[in-house]
């Protein structure tokens, strides 16, 4: 009886050591994969000494951790020029992170909140979103600093007006995601306006049982098929030929914002460790910036970047952490409060988030950054 | 830092009770009474305080696997990708959590909406 009582303590006394070691071992291979990728492992080096003061034990790896910590001399040269600070005013200042749903409208909130933050002004991000197409007629990169010049030239409703957590969002997402309801009309006007086919032609093809009345009529309910083909066939070019926004016209006023006049959008490109001063001198002088980078990096760091995955947020502050010996910037994300999203490893509350700098480096998570700088 | 003064701190302990809730729907703010756990800051319908029991709509949803790029990498955020993905209604909305004091929360809910999960929740328990 004495022997088998002696198995069991002993099992149930170990396994927690083994769990330990195992995961003292998971983060030195972190350390060694990132050497052979040339990606900076001071984070890791930390993470690896805290763990074992953590659990009282020394690790098999400890004297080359050590050794690794003596050779790398970024946080002796960097401490110093990392100070604190966090840029953001009122009205971000006071308010979580929004969320962009299941929609494909991160930059839409990326640059409501660049132009927010620079003119205490606050576009509706949704509305932005929704109307994309009228803002930027040409995607592709630079989507954000493409927005803030479209709501700059055009105006937009704002989020008091509209909204950008509407249930109505998430609701009609179930049955017809609003961004392909959008590339559908956009579909429509091209197929008009290039002369392939006459208004009635377009209409018949796109609304004739197709999805885009079903989801029309989804969309907007109460809305009869015949009133909806009316309002599609009144559009022209010349005018507002966006019928979501025009719809959306008669509820929300748009405005122009006249401190953004005076702003116009200035990029830095594919960000690595070379050029990384130059997003440091701007976090410096107190501005928030945009990045489109690959989001792979926010639940798993230890990832092979996708050159066109593309998402945006912004870079909102800086620190030094003690903790982990590392400068680290602070990320606004338009996915919302849940720090669930995020990797476990970055601090996080209320939906911001921090991130040392080695991983942002690591080209090219950022393919390009955007602020708003006077006009000259 | 202002946004780091502003985190609303809910208390720890279970509570389940009927508090207002309110959320934008069509441009006009809808005013709800429900029944409600908070927990650790996220919040819960009775049935789901254990997301694992077999009472709540989403206790099965864990066992399938998800692919790390359907829910990080696609567009939208991750958690309300989940929630669409496993036929749940994602929500945006507030509960005041003491009077006047109204605190941002995100739901999935339930098909027939009578159940409803914390999004926060829902999304630390998706393995990939």
């Amino acid at each position: 009886m004495r022997r088998y009582l002696f198995f069991f303590t002993s099992i149930f006394s170990l396994t927690p050591v083994f769990a330990s070691e195992e995961k003292l071992e998971a983060i030195y291979q972190e350390i060694k994969k990132f050497q052979t990728m040339s990606v900076p492992y001071s984070l890791q080096i930390e993470k690896y000494l805290r763990y074992e003061k953590e659990l009282g034990i020394t690790g098999k790896h400890h004297n080359l951790v050590l050794e690794e910590k003596r050779k790398d001399s970024y946080p002796q040269t960097r401490r110093a020029s990392c100070s604190n600070q966090i840029n953001l005013k009122e009205p971000l200042s006071t308010e979580a992170p929004k969320n962009q749903d299941s929609v494909n409208w991160c930059f839409a909130y990326t640059a409501a909140d660049l132009i927010a933050n620079e003119t205490g002004i606050e576009p509706s991000a949704a509305y932005v979103g929704l109307n994309t197409l009228k803002y930027i007629p040409n995607p592709g990169d630079g989507f954000i600093g493409k927005i803030v010049n479209g709501i700059k030239k055009n105006g937009s409703c704002m989020e008091e007006s509209f909204n950008s957590s509407d249930y109505k969002f998430s609701e009609k997402y179930k049955d017809y995601e609003i961004a392909q309801l959008n590339d559908d009309l956009m579909k429509f006007y091209n197929l008009v306006n290039a002369g392939k086919k006459t208004k009635e032609e377009a209409v018949d093809l796109f609304c004739s049982g197709e999805k885009m009345a079903v989801s029309l009529q989804e969309f907007f309910p109460g809305m009869k098929e015949k009133d909806m083909i009316d309002l599609i066939m009144k559009f022209n070019k010349d005018e507002d030929v966006y019928i979501l926004a025009s719809m959306l016209k008669g509820k929300c006023p748009v405005k122009k914002i006249p401190a953004l006049s005076n702003l116009t959008p200035k990029y830095i490109d594919r960000l690595t460790k070379n050029n990384w001063s130059q997003l440091d001198k701007m976090i410096s002088q107190g501005k928030i910036l945009g990045i489109e980078y690959d989001s792979g990096m926010l639940k798993n760091y230890d990832f092979i970047p996708d050159p066109i995955s593309g998402h945006a947020s912004s870079i909102v502050g800086r620190r030094w952490n003690d903790k982990t010996n590392s400068c680290e910037y602070m990320l606004r994300n338009s996915w919302g409060k849940p720090c669930s999203n995020y990797h476990e490893d970055y601090e996080c509350s209320n939906g911001h988030i921090w991130i040392a700098e080695s991983f942002f480096q690591y080209s090219p998570v950022i393919r390009r950054a955007v602020y708003l700088d006077k006009v000259k | 830092m202002k946004v780091l003064l502003l985190l609303a701190f809910v208390e720890s302990a279970l509570a389940c009770e009927v508090r207002p809730i309110r959320y934008i729907h069509n441009s006009k703010a809808v005013l709800k009474s429900i029944s409600v756990c908070i927990k650790n800051n996220k919040a819960s319908s009775e049935d789901c305080q254990d997301m694992t029991s077999a009472g709540c709509f989403a206790s099965g949803w864990m066992k399938e696997k998800v692919a790390f790029n359907t829910l990080v990498k696609s567009v939208g955020s991750p958690g309300f990708n989940l929630c669409h993905l496993r036929g749940g209604l994602p929500q945006l909305y507030e509960i005041e959590v003491s009077p006047k004091k109204w605190v941002n929360f995100e739901r999935c809910q339930s098909a027939d909406l009578k159940q409803f999960v914390d999004i926060d929740d829902l999304i630390s328990k998706v393995t990939y």
